[in-house]
């Protein structure tokens, strides 16, 4: 019984043109795993109803055989790609990636400038320019089963010229990192899982950061209004000021902040600590479980407090 | 669409029992359909091209009944990606379950909920 299942399934095989080598591993696999069930006391019957139709099984392996031969001809070879695009002040950049890494730099160009390089092709991505909107999307995939396959992802660098200027520019990504030396916009919103940050230079009237565990630093920032909100990612600002309110909400990532100044300060953690060194607010208000806050700066500057909570961390000011 | 999604949580799982010991193909079988409603054709396939990828690698022992048995064994490359493919599951399932227990989770008071908000 067991000796025609494993011919069925050779001529299954056979049928479907997987190579001879394929078919004899292949067999020589299920006879293995109909041993090993035959030795815990299955009977021949109850292998075959479980071992279910050869037919299936066939085809599932003829998938996996085509796949294979695809990607050996999507084998890595070198894709730089290099796009210019003719933006107008107050264009618009859209970004949604996953494991892909971005570079932005400043150019005396007047035209965006994208390359794209890696040993990988980049099929399936989207980069489009309408109605002074650049869009780039990953792939769009179809299954969960194809999300999970994806290794590491492409390096993206941006030109963004000095001299028009972008309205907003909307960055979301699962792992990719993301840096810039220079960048100004409008409105910036940076949205990530995994996904690191580092700036220099960033200038916006509204920044609105959102990451799971990435981790953001920031150096000399200047935003009318700044709101980050964080569950286990560390956020370092340094040299930054904001003119109107910065909202800070974490959950148990910690913050540092070296010489800030804005008007309210709200901070909201959890179990996440604050240290803000040299930061001159009008205001604060502050609301921990156990996370301990620390604002300090040399001048004693006073600042009103209107809100001032803590279950059980500590909070020092001045 | 169905089997591919199963297909992608499957892999997850046949890799996490590779984890802490090497196995023999059927015994992650028969581990698999304790815990999930799985037929053996699908999980051969996994195992096969897991291996192709470079994620396990194989070995000859002898069995206690006589004949050797194919162990699958965890490879570095293995279980590094088994480690992201972990936190994207987590990640994305996090993110499943937010949406799906907005307010309350019982399916009464849902169903309650979505009664009154159609039947005024």
């Amino acid at each position: 019984m067991m000796k025609q299942f494993l011919s069925d399934l050779k001529n299954a095989l056979k049928a479907r043109n997987i190579d001879s080598k394929s078919i004899d591993d292949i067999i020589s696999d299920y006879q293995d795993m109909i041993d090993s069930a035959i030795e815990e006391g299955l009977s021949e019957a109850e292998i075959t109803k479980k071992f279910g139709d050869v037919q299936q099984i066939a085809e599932e392996l003829a998938a996996l055989e085509e796949e294979k031969q695809a990607d050996h001809k999507d084998e890595p070879k070198d894709v730089s790609l290099d796009t210019d695009f003719e933006v107008e002040d107050g264009y618009n950049l859209y970004i949604k990636l996953s494991n892909d890494d971005i570079v932005f730099e400043e150019s005396e160009n007047d035209k965006v400038h994208i390359n794209i390089s890696n040993k990988q092709a980049l099929k399936g991505y989207t980069i489009e320019f309408e109605n002074n909107t650049i869009r780039i999307e990953r792939p769009k995939y179809s299954s969960v089963s194809s999300y999970f396959k994806r290794d590491k992802g492409l390096v993206f660098t941006i030109l963004i010229p000095k001299n028009i200027s972008m309205h907003s520019l909307h960055h979301e990504t699962t792992n990719g990192d993301t840096k810039a030396d220079y960048l100004k916009a409008s409105k910036i919103e940076l949205i990530t899982i995994n996904g690191d940050g580092a700036f220099k230079s960033l200038l916006s009237d509204s920044l609105r950061i959102n990451t799971v565990n990435g981790d953001f630093e920031i150096d000399k920032g200047k935003f009318d209004e700044l709101n980050i909100s964080m569950v286990n990612g560390d956020v370092a600002l340094r040299n930054t000021d904001v003119k109107q309110d910065a909202q800070l909400k974490t959950v148990s990532g910690d913050i540092q902040v070296d010489t800030f100044t804005c008007d309210t300060l709200f901070f909201k953690t959890v179990s996440g600590d604050l240290q803000a060194r040299e930061t001159y607010p009008k205001k604060v208000h502050l609301k921990s479980v156990s996370g301990d806050i620390s604002i300090t700066n040399k001048e004693k500057t006073p600042f009103e407090i209107l809100k001032n909570s803590s279950l059980s961390g500590t909070i020092s000011i001045h | 669409m169905k089997s591919q999604f199963k297909r992608g949580i499957l892999e997850i799982c046949v890799m996490s029992f590779l984890v802490d010991e090497d196995l023999y193909g059927y015994a992650i079988i028969n581990r698999l359909s304790q815990k999930i409603d799985v037929t053996e054709n699908t999980i051969y396939p996994i195992l096969r091209r897991l291996t192709k990828e470079g994620f396990f690698d194989t070995y000859l022992k002898e069995s206690q009944a006589g004949a050797p048995r194919k162990y699958y064994r965890m490879t570095y490359k293995g279980i590094n990606h088994f480690l992201r493919q972990k936190d994207e599951w987590d990640a994305f399932i996090s993110g499943v379950y937010q949406i799906l227990n907005q307010g309350v989770s019982d399916d009464e008071t849902i169903l309650k909920r979505f009664k009154e908000r159609t039947e005024s």
